[in-house]
């Protein structure tokens, strides 16, 4: 049976072209991680950066871990895409391949 | 797990990978590694990233393997990533 709140993610990752799940919010980030991934996305050239800070929204994260079956915080979305966490999207960054996937 | 033991698992993804292992901390417990797979062809990096964790399931799930972290390449990226 599927998450309860599984159309609300949906909706969600949705809603903007790019779309971060973090700790905090882009201006005001409260984890390392969650902080470099903002700055590589930004440096990437993204523009419309949705966010959802997980420290205030539990059964969100739920739904989301659910959703991805990823156990970690940040988890990015590029045109309703799962793309990965911090540590795959700074490297696809390094390979341009990030910059790619945000043209599109 | 040993570097050895970790890199010989890595490699039975499919025939072909290439694995390097690096023991960060040198507890056999934290490790870096760069892994080369033709079963990656294709597959975006997130994919990739689950192969590996997928293969290795059973000994993250134990602590055995507590961190790690991966730089996974098709035999095509790598070869770009090396510039030719």
């Amino acid at each position: 049976m599927s998450h309860p709140l599984r159309s609300k993610v949906e909706e969600t990752v949705k809603a903007n072209p790019v779309v971060i799940f973090m700790k905090g919010t882009p201006d005001f980030p409260q984890c390392g991680f969650s902080s470099r991934a903002v700055q590589v996305l930004r440096a990437a050239g993204a523009e419309k950066l949705g966010s959802v800070d997980v420290l205030s929204d539990d059964p969100l994260w739920e739904a989301l871990e659910d959703y991805t079956q990823w156990p970690t915080v940040p988890q990015i979305f590029i045109n309703g895409q799962f793309v990965g966490g911090c540590d795959i999207v700074t490297e696809m960054f390094e390979r341009g391949e990030l910059q790619e996937m945000l043209k599109k | 797990m040993s570097p050895d033991t970790l890199k010989s698992r890595i490699e039975t993804l499919a025939p072909g990978t290439t694995a390097e292992v690096m023991d960060l901390t040198g507890t056999q417990d934290h490790y870096q590694t760069i892994i080369v797979s033709p079963a990656f062809e294709g597959k975006m990096m997130i994919e990739q990233h689950r192969m590996v964790m997928r293969l290795l399931q059973v000994e993250i799930d134990s602590g055995e393997v507590h961190a790690l972290t991966m730089r996974t390449f098709s035999p095509d990226q790598y070869k770009k990533f090396m510039g030719n």
